[in-house]
């Protein structure tokens, strides 16, 4: 029969999961969750019906339940399930009589088409006040509902509002990872830009599958430039550098933990980072700091926003995320077209980076991303000897095939794709003579790898 | 049981006690299927409390694994249906858990799970990765940066697939706020004079050791370089942030560090800790400096110095000098934190740390163990107990002898347990007689073997008083055991004494004078002392047993018959 491993082995494993287990606070959660649904069932009822003095008596304990509440979720989330409302995951069981208060929040929820209500921070009496009110306030028309509520909500800060969820099934397409990840990244810096804690999960698992994308077709990912999709520059380029940075990622055969740690640092860092630019580093670290729990890709990701200090005890190096993620935001920076800036050809990116390695780049990284993108990295458009333009489809592959990608030519004033052709088997004859500029011999992207 | 592809099945029997329905009409492979889910969905919610020094925690996990090995053993993959409550397996419902806590179908569900297959094999190492992944569903809060999606992708389980969807929520059109956008304007990086790139092989120990930067060895240092980070942070003044924005990841930091193995990241986290609330804080936050404290004082609150406790090595005879020093560090009072720890304590290899480690506080404070040890009960004093037994000072010993005559008997047998592994001493020797007179006739027994390892002649009088003074209150067996005892001490030169238990009955033709417990202490003692004259001293017994000695006294001659046949 097989066996398990030793015990110091299950033991390490049982250390990590319990760093996990919250349960002891959610057994304090629970009280004071099942409170709060009471209270905020009798603040809404007052709205309707109460006096001044005891609607501004129960706003003031809803408000400050709340806040304890936030202090210790961080995010304090109620959705509504078959069996009544969940907060932040917990089962809420009340006696038969606070049962039936308790089922008036579910059918307030059920007439404003509320599936989930999340609050992103604590509110004050009157914030909490109006929270209320809106609740109590007749719904919308049919199908309006939710959005009638979330106008009446709109001045309130860290209130979000969510329906019902439509279940889709997720594409195995590669090309699909992607779009998917493009929507995950905008939905995550929306959310950031109205401080709000994005959905973490999701974006992992969006991160996850545009990881999966890459390993099944590597060339794809790095031949396959992000700037196609139509997406503003700011969410482009973090999923130019998410997939990049992936890529490094792969090539140097991180573990799967430490690859999705690493995808969801890279659509992150730039949430932190811009704590932008650092004019506000402290905005920067409190976004990449949530959820609450330990976790160890937590840690990396504020990590990447720790630059060696000078403060005794202070000796640490840049983070390995830290210095790969460098590379892979430089090199966008650098070989992608934005608004209003000139870019490289990728050769040229890659050119200027290698000058700074051992430098401002780690020499090893950088050394690992230039043998995966080749002498001419995928997406470069090259002159070859005999004349013709051809799109660089392939990386660098080993030491002796470095210069000499695989191409796919690019035919006459349509810009349509050719020939394939492996450089290094024709090097007698053919050669590439010259890198184009960027965009001076168009073609459709998209169709190198139709699918 | 319907068919495969017959209508749908419903569970009907009656929950386990995790929840789960246990169905008895399941065909033999779905029996499988079902035992492997409810274990593997017991085992993932008790993981995280596991103790994997003690056999039966293993056990149960050896269980589990046993359990699926055995589902997988027809070499064919196992596909399952995940819906809300349920898993289904070809239309039959193989596992049901109505509690959406601790639900594993919930679990999975909830997450877009909405089938899972299980593929042969399937091995220990791949079975632990995936109770950790799911573990971490069922003690997580929401709102979570992982799901079982992730979880199980991160845990790389070749021989698990999932189906999954994904949720799209309907977010009301306020909701899409703008992003970074088109205006998003970062400066791109001044570079030297490029320069043509080449390949450069990278050595095999380098990558090893980049991959390295992010593997669990690192997290000690990686939880110091975020508190520092951190600390920095807070001291911008370019950009105000109060310590409650990120006090969190302090306190996680905490968690992660308070281990054995990372004891020197955290005794550098506490410098930093105590070197924190000496700052002073600044005017954007007045809260800081208590709330520093408020940390500090958590660290050796009794939460964290059990996870502490709990991740010593049971290797270890004694606790270990790192140990003690973070204690010491840490808590206000070591002594009083950790003894905190033992009333309510399940996993006993946290038991065994803790006793550890009092006995090296317990030295200098034994007066206040004990005081401790007169107010506890039960496992409690036999914990406390042991601790003094460890600590083997003159006094700490006195004590645990004293309690050999406790009237709480779990601490009685404790104290006798230690008793017998002591060095032998008058004190000890007291303390036996004593426990001998005020504990049980059934560990009466336990206590005179006890004596007899002792050697200790000055027990025969001792203890032949005992029969001449209760020999009306004694029963033969006790009598008994105090003759043999005392036969096996007093060797030959006791013999007049045990003849002179056995007087004829004035007046009678047979029977001896005395009570008969008195009467079989002697015989049992002749038994015991070698050569003829106690030979002699039974053979003339014999002659003059009455119908209730009798049987003793061929007891005794079978029992000399028995000790001189053995080798000397």
């Amino acid at each position: 029969m097989n066996v398990l491993p030793a015990p110091d082995v299950v033991g390490a494993a049982v250390w990590r999961a319990s760093l996990c287990d919250e349960r002891e606070i959610a057994e304090h959660v629970r009280d004071d969750g099942r409170r709060f649904v009471l209270l905020l069932v009798a603040l809404v009822r007052n709205s309707r019906l109460g006096t001044e003095p005891a609607i501004a008596a129960s706003a003031g304990e809803v408000s400050s339940l709340l806040g304890r509440l936030i202090d210790t979720l961080g995010t304090l989330r109620l959705v509504l399930v078959e069996r009544g409302i969940e907060l932040n995951g917990l089962v809420l069981r009340f006696s038969p009589e606070d049962q039936l208060v308790a089922n008036q929040l579910a059918q307030e929820f059920v007439r404003h088409q509320l599936a989930m209500l999340t609050l992103h921070s604590a509110l004050d009496t009157s914030a909490t006040r109006a929270l209320a009110r809106a609740l109590a306030e007749p719904a919308a028309r049919a199908g309006q509902a939710l959005t009638g509520l979330a106008e009446r909500l709109a001045t309130l800060p860290g209130v979000e509002l969510s329906g019902q969820a439509q279940e889709e099934p997720v594409s195995t397409r590669p090309r699909d990872a992607w779009d998917r990840t493009a929507a995950a990244i905008s939905q995550a810096y929306a959310a950031l830009a109205a401080e709000r804690q994005p959905d973490l999960a999701a974006l992992r698992r969006s991160t996850d599958s545009l990881a999966t994308a890459i390993q099944s077709s590597p060339a794809r990912a790095l031949a396959t430039p992000v700037w196609t999709l139509s997406i503003p520059y700011g969410e482009r380029h973090v999923l130019a550098v998410t997939s990049l940075s992936l890529s490094l990622g792969q090539y140097l055969a991180l573990d799967p933990r430490a690859l999705s740690d690493l995808g969801l640092a890279a659509v992150l860092n730039l949430a932190g980072a811009a704590g932008a630019a650092r004019a506000d580093s402290g905005r920067g670290l409190r976004r990449l700091a949530g959820p609450r729990g330990f976790r160890e890709g937590k840690l990396r990701r504020v990590l990447t926003l720790c630059e060696p200090g000078t403060l005794p005890g202070e000796d640490f190096a840049p983070h390995l995320f830290t210095r790969l993620l460098r590379i892979t935001s430089d090199y966008d920076l650098l070989s992608t077209p934005r608004p209003d800036h000139p870019r490289l050809a990728p050769p040229m990116a890659q050119a200027a980076l290698w000058a700074a390695r051992g430098t401002r780049y780690d020499a090893d990284l950088l050394a690992l991303f230039v043998q995966m993108m080749g002498l001419y990295p995928p997406g470069s458009l090259c002159e070859l000897s005999d004349g013709r333009a051809v799109v660089v489809i392939g990386g660098g592959r080993d030491a002796e095939h470095f210069g000499w990608p695989q191409v796919q030519v690019v035919r006459g004033g349509e810009g349509q794709l050719g020939t394939r052709l492996d450089l290094f088997e024709t090097r007698e004859s053919l050669r590439p003579k010259r890198v184009l500029n960027p965009g001076s011999v168009p073609f459709d992207q998209a169709s190198l790898f139709p699918n | 049981l319907r068919e495969p592809g017959a209508a749908e099945d419903a569970p009907s029997e009656l929950p386990t006690e995790g929840g789960e329905l246990s169905r008895p009409d399941l065909l033999p492979a779905q029996r499988n299927s079902a035992d492997a889910l409810k274990q593997l969905a017991s085992v993932a919610r008790a993981f995280a409390a596991l103790d994997a020094r003690q056999d039966e925690d293993l056990a149960v996990l050896q269980r589990a694994f046993g359990a699926m090995d055995t589902a997988l053993v027809g070499g064919s993959s196992l596909t399952f249906e995940v819906r809300p409550t349920e898993l289904v397996q070809s239309a039959v419902v193989v596992y049901a858990n109505a509690d959406p806590e601790k639900s594993l179908a919930q679990r999975l569900h909830r997450d877009g799970v909405r089938a899972f297959t299980l593929r042969p094999g399937l091995d220990g190492d791949e079975f632990l990765r995936l109770v950790e992944a799911l573990s971490t569903t069922f003690t997580r809060l929401d709102p979570r940066e992982d799901d079982t999606v992730t979880l199980m992708r991160a845990a790389d389980l070749p021989h698990v697939e999932l189906d999954a969807r994904a949720h799209e929520a309907v977010v009301p059109a306020r909701e899409l706020s703008a992003g970074l956008g088109d205006g998003l304007d970062l400066p791109r990086p001044q570079l030297p004079t490029p320069a043509s790139p080449k390949w450069i092989d990278v050595p095999s120990e380098q990558l090893a050791a980049l991959r390295a930067e992010v593997g669990p060895a690192r997290v000690p240092d990686d939880c110091l370089n975020v508190a520092f980070g951190l600390h920095r942070a807070l001291g911008d003044v370019q950009a105000p942030l109060t310590f409650s924005a990120v006090g969190h990841v302090f306190a996680e930091l905490r968690d992660a560090l308070m281990q054995a193995e990372r004891l020197d990241a955290l005794q550098r986290y506490v410098s930093l800790l105590k070197g924190m609330v000496l700052e002073p804080a600044p005017a954007w936050d007045p809260g800081r400096t208590s709330a520093l404290r408020s940390l500090l004082a958590s660290l050796g609150a009794k939460r964290q110095v059990r996870r502490l406790l709990r991740s010593m090595s049971r290797e270890e005879r004694t606790a270990p000098s790192a140990i003690i020093g973070a204690l010491d560090q840490i808590c206000a009072d070591p002594l009083a934190a950790v003894a905190a720890i033992l009333p309510d304590e399940r996993q006993n290899g946290v038991r065994v740390a803790a006793r550890q480690v009092l006995e090296h506080y317990g030295a200098r404070r034994l007066p206040e163990l004990q005081e401790r040890f007169l107010a506890a009960q039960g496992q409690l004093g036999s914990d406390l107990l042991r601790v003094m037994a460890g600590i083997r000072s003159d006094d700490a010993i006195a004590f645990v002898v004293q309690q050999s005559a406790h009237p709480d008997e779990a601490v009685q047998d404790e104290a006798l347990w230690h008793l017998s592994r002591m060095p032998y001493s008058t004190g000890v020797g007291r303390a036996l007689l004593a426990a001998f007179r005020q504990t049980s006739r059934e560990r009466r027994t336990r206590i005179l073997d006890l004596i007899v390892r002792t050697r200790d002649r000055r027990f025969v009088d001792l203890l032949a008083r005992h029969v001449e003074e209760h020999a009306a209150q004694l029963t033969t067996d006790e009598g008994a055991g105090i003759g043999r005892t005392i036969g096996l001490l007093g060797g030959e030169a006791a013999l007049a004494r045990w003849r002179g238990w056995l007087q004829p009955r004035p007046g009678e033709t047979r029977g001896f004078e005395g009570p008969l417990a008195r009467q079989v202490a002697a015989l049992l003692a002749l038994a015991e002392v070698p050569g003829e004259a106690a030979a002699e001293a039974l053979g003339e017994a014999f002659d003059q047993a009455d119908d209730a000695s009798q049987p003793w006294v061929l007891g005794a001659l079978a029992q000399r018959q028995r000790a001189a046949a053995r080798p000397a």
